[in-house]
């Protein structure tokens, strides 16, 4: 799990850490993620020789810090090595089943601590060597060794006693305890490395306490993919070329690059004028082109929600931080409930006081829809009944009364008993690039009474801030969410402390047990029950103002044949371009 | 010929005969600006601005200056207006009043050492501090968001601003945004759908803010040290022009980003950018006055000066700097101008979020065709405010240069 930024209201995805699976942290709107779903076999079609061959030009909106699939940190590592790398299993893109990828068969015993899988004999790296049982232990032990900076993926693995080699072909994965994601985790949240290439870098110096030499790898990774590295020229663009040694049926495409236009308004005109065929956009420029003229000659647009989308939200920090110097002079920071957003009803009087719907249409232009939870809403553990708290002032206001805040001495802003009033800090990435919505927010709480104090700083700072817990409320998103995704990690009050991802310091009992139950639940009836209790639960307390559920957003040229949208999205590698009409430089970036 | 130069023994440049006291170094300059359109036009320009930024509430906003409910009249901008806004009013009419003091003061203070200017300087800025400490300490601004544009048709009798209209867009404002400039909205509306030209109002004053109180702050600080340096040379000279070198390698931009982050939330980012830029800038007018100083350490008057025991502050204060002081101006001018150049770069970037020309200009960028209004507005009165400051510095410059002079 890890942080990533998507711009607000364009495509900009900046961050730090970020593993090969789970969620990301974003700053709302549209997201790179979009392209993010890896192939499965069983789809992609058998590609005629005519077919076969040509570039397929994207575009990346920033520049990628590193190439490392394990080590890497942001989005634009996952859009590389989507084509690179393969996991174990993988989920049908329809159906949602899992479907062997390098493994063909699998056992999980009925508690679901012991999986096993069978690896494919034919599965090759593009070197040319066997997928083994080794290379699965290996890139095992690689993640969950201290050493390698790859913590956000290893805290997956946290409850996995081992993963040990059976025979050649065969690797068994013992967990801890029960847990309904055992099989997800163990087969598809690593991408499999090879280790006779990677054993020297991971273990190059024992002597050396860190960093060991693999995290300072940067580019040049060897996989099992259908695609192999080939360069990457900074602030320019990222080739990748078909590996000829793939074990599995061959892509259409020749080449993949992506190319490096951190301007949103630049890549829309390099789209429209050819150079890309493929390009994630932003409501508005959505909103903009949905009456182009070259729309449905030159162009196709599509529109669809996946998990990876997540949502954005306003997180109300629900305790305030005191440093307190001990007597052995070191500092320690006490949570006090926080003098504000530590009251539920006030936290839903926030909610009842911004009008998402009319926000959803002005600023995002419909894209997407008002968000109730935390879950996927096309998945099972979203409970459908549960309906968004309306805009109604009123209401708000009733409940700020009741928590205490109201104005008291007629001077226009709201006090509680003590006369204090009701002023708040809220931090904002500059990264993010949209103001829009800070400044209508700070006006509308500015006119009932609530002053806003807006902050902007830089996304480093911030995520620091965020990791301190100093901030009153946050805008952000979840990005990169699962079909079914485990609560444990954001809503769980033991992920409180150490930086973990309850930075808002939701604290609840009920929700702490319900989390807890849910996951060692292998029934899936019976597991979503009580996800559908744990929905409402948050739906009632509002630790966040939920905003929005975020749709990916693509223009894809009508060069490329073979554009299917299924229930996880798009899939790149399903397409190819027909030979009259691939352009003559093959994609080289001008 | 010969017939002329005995009869009219001491005729000056211009023919006419020297009679009074000579003209001040001041009057020159003056006089010479004068005698541009350009710096007059540019003048008048500021002058224009410098109202447009000060009786912002009164050409656009939410709050109306004459409000009649029930029989009953109140004045409720009055009531809205901040202290600094006050104070900010007080202080461009005693600037703007301040010639006329000088010219009234001028007749009593004829001899030697009491220049009329100083004593005008610190009458005048001592009345406002007065009325400044005096609304600090006594007024509390009402602070109430009123609905008054909700509530006009409840009114008998109102008199709003001349565009009638919230000053931030709430959700209300949300169902306008991106208009085309009309009646209603002269400039057309931005992408909340807020009022263009309020916003180009508004952002005149983070313009002339940022511009003259950085400018203001650079100045002071250079002139002092830039005097005492040239003034003392030796070692002092020598110690304070490292110091000077060293805040010259300062990347400005990039301590105001650090700065930006680190400073409290109750400080207005718009001022930490004011006061950092203000700090580091001094370094040009820091030179100029040390090597001012360092000539006009040597004149005839300043060894005359000496020779009659006056102190050494009083030497700097009343007859070294002001003697420096013309070419600094120039810089002045042109530092407004690249001040207000910086505050758009800083909201080009995101980091400030006070309305300003900057902001509106970003507003715009992404959206060169559809939103023309949002960023030819902006642009244009970024493009006025600069031009002008430019004009006069350049002015002051061509005016101060005696091989122009004929």
């Amino acid at each position: 799990m890890g942080y990533a930024s998507i711009r607000v209201g364009s495509i900009r995805t900046r961050g730090t850490a970020c593993g090969q699976a789970g969620l990301f942290l974003a700053l709302t709107a549209v997201c790179m993620a979009a392209a993010l779903l890896p192939a499965r076999a069983d789809t992609i079609p058998n590609f005629t020789a005519e077919q076969m061959g040509g570039t397929l030009r994207q575009m990346m909106n920033a520049e990628p810090r590193n190439l490392n699939p394990l080590t890497g940190k942001d989005l634009y590592e996952r859009l590389v090595n989507v084509y690179v790398y393969e996991r174990l299993i993988e989920r049908h893109p329809d159906t949602l089943e899992f479907e062997g990828r390098l493994a063909e068969r699998w056992e999980v015993s009925p508690d679901g601590r012991i999986v096993t899988f069978y690896l494919r004999p034919e599965a090759r790296f593009s070197d040319g060597h066997p997928v083994t049982a080794d290379d699965v232990v290996f890139t095992y032990e690689t993640v969950t060794d201290a050493k390698i900076d790859c913590r956000s993926l290893a805290s997956y693995f946290k409850d996995c006693r081992k993963c040990e080699k059976v025979d050649d072909r065969t690797v068994r994965y013992t967990w801890k305890e029960p847990y309904f994601k055992t099989l997800e985790v163990s087969g598809s949240f690593s991408p499999i490395l090879p280790k006779h290439v990677y054993e020297k870098h991971v273990r190059a110096d024992p002597e050396s306490e860190d960093p060991k030499h693999f995290n300072k790898l940067v580019q040049g990774f060897i996989g099992s993919g259908p695609y192999k590295f080939v360069k990457w020229t900074t602030g320019q663009e990222i080739v990748l070329a078909r590996n000829e040694n793939y074990w599995g049926k061959p892509r259409a495409f020749d080449r993949i690059v992506y190319r490096i236009i951190t301007d949103t308004q630049a890549s829309v005109q390099a789209f429209l004028a050819g150079e890309l065929d493929d390009l994630p956009i932003t409501p508005e420029w959505w909103d903009k082109l949905t009456d182009h003229e070259e729309r449905g000659k030159t162009f196709r647009m599509y529109r669809y929600a996946t998990p990876a989308n997540g949502y954005s939200y306003i997180g109300w920090n629900g305790a305030k931080y005191r440093s307190v110097t001990k007597s052995d002079g070191t500092e320690d920071r006490i949570a006090e409930p926080h003098p504000i957003f530590g009251d539920k009803r006030v936290r839903r009087a926030m909610t009842h006081l911004i009008d998402r719907k009319r926000i959803l249409k002005h600023l995002y232009y419909d894209v997407g829809q008002v968000a109730t939870g935390t879950f996927w809403p096309h998945g099972p553990q979203h409970d459908p009944e549960i309906q968004p708290w309306p805009c109604d002032r009123a209401e708000a206001m009733r409940l700020l009364k009741e928590a205490g805040w109201e104005d008291r001495d007629r001077d226009g802003w709201l006090e509680d008993r003590t006369g204090k009033r009701f002023s708040f800090e809220w931090t904002f990435s500059t990264t993010g690039g949209d103001t829009r919505l800070p400044r209508l927010l700070k006006e509308v709480f500015r006119r009932v009474g609530i002053e806003v104090r807006t902050r902007f700083i830089e996304w480093s700072v911030f995520v620091l801030k965020l990791d301190r817990r100093e901030f009153d409320a946050v805008i952000l998103a979840w990005g990169g969410g699962d079909v079914e995704s485990d609560p444990y990690q954001i809503w769980h009050s033991d992920q409180v402390r150490d930086q973990g991802h309850n930075f808002i310091t939701f604290r609840n009992a009920e929700a702490d047990r319900l989390i807890m139950t849910a996951r060692a639940e292998l029934d899936p009836v019976k597991r979503n029950a009580l996800y559908y209790q744990f929905h409402r639960l948050l739906h009632e307390e509002q630790p966040y103002t939920f905003f929005i559920a975020r749709e990916s957003l693509r223009l894809i040229s009508t060069r490329v044949e073979g554009v299917k949208v299924r229930r996880l999205g798009i899939e790149n590698q399903e397409w190819w371009i027909p030979k009259q009409k691939r352009p003559g430089q093959g994609g080289q970036a001008p | 010929m010969s017939d002329t130069q005995t009869t009219r023994p001491a005729a000056r440049e211009g023919g006419e005969p020297l009679t009074g006291p000579p003209r001040t170094y001041g009057a020159i300059v003056w006089g010479q600006l004068r005698k541009r359109a350009s710096a007059m036009i540019s003048l008048a320009v500021i002058i224009v601005l410098a109202l447009v930024a000060i009786l912002a509430p009164f050409i656009g906003g939410e709050v109306p200056i004459r409000w009649v409910q029930a029989g009953e009249t109140s004045w409720p901008i009055f009531r809205h207006l901040t202290n600094s806004e006050y104070a900010a009013m007080a202080g461009f009419a005693l600037l703007l009043t301040l010639p006329l003091t000088v010219r009234r003061l001028r007749p009593r203070f004829e001899q030697i050492g009491a220049s009329p200017w100083v004593r005008g300087v610190l009458i005048h800025g001592g009345l406002w501090l007065a009325v400044t400490v005096t609304l600090a300490v006594f007024r509390e601004p009402e602070r109430r968001y009123g609905f008054y544009l909700e509530r006009a048709h409840e009114a008998d009798s109102s008199w709003f601003p001349l565009i009638a209209y919230p000053r931030h867009p709430g959700y209300q404002e949300l169902e306008i945004k991106e208009q085309p400039p009309s009646w209603q909205h002269p400039l057309g509306t931005g992408r909340l759908g807020d009022d263009i030209l309020i916003g180009i109002v508004y952002g005149a004053r983070t313009a002339m803010s940022i511009g003259f109180v950085a400018v203001g702050i650079s100045m002071t600080i250079g002139v002092l040290l830039g005097a005492l340096s040239g003034y003392f040379s030796g070692w002092i000279d020598l110690a304070m022009m490292r110091i000077a070198e060293v805040f010259m390698l300062i990347p400005r931009l990039i301590l105001i980003i650090i700065i930006l982050t680190v400073i409290p939330t109750w400080i207005p980012p718009v001022w930490a950018v004011v006061v950092v830029l203000g700090i580091t800038g001094w370094t040009g007018s820091y030179r100029m006055m040390r090597a001012q100083l360092l000539q006009i350490r040597g004149e005839d008057y300043m060894t005359a000066a000496r020779a009659l025991a006056i102190p050494t502050w009083r030497l700097l204060v009343r007859h070294a700097i002001p003697n420096g002081l013309a070419p600094i101006l120039v810089g002045a001018a042109f530092g407004v101008a690249s001040a207000v150049f910086l505050e758009a770069t800083l909201a080009f970037l995101d980091l400030v979020e006070t309305p300003s020309w900057g902001t509106l200009l970003v507003d715009g960028r992404q959206h060169l065709q559809d939103l023309w209004w949002v960023w030819a507005s902006a642009g244009t009165a970024i493009f006025v405010t600069v031009f002008v400051y430019n004009l006069l510095g350049e002015a002051i410059r061509d005016a101060i240069d005696p091989r122009l002079k004929v």
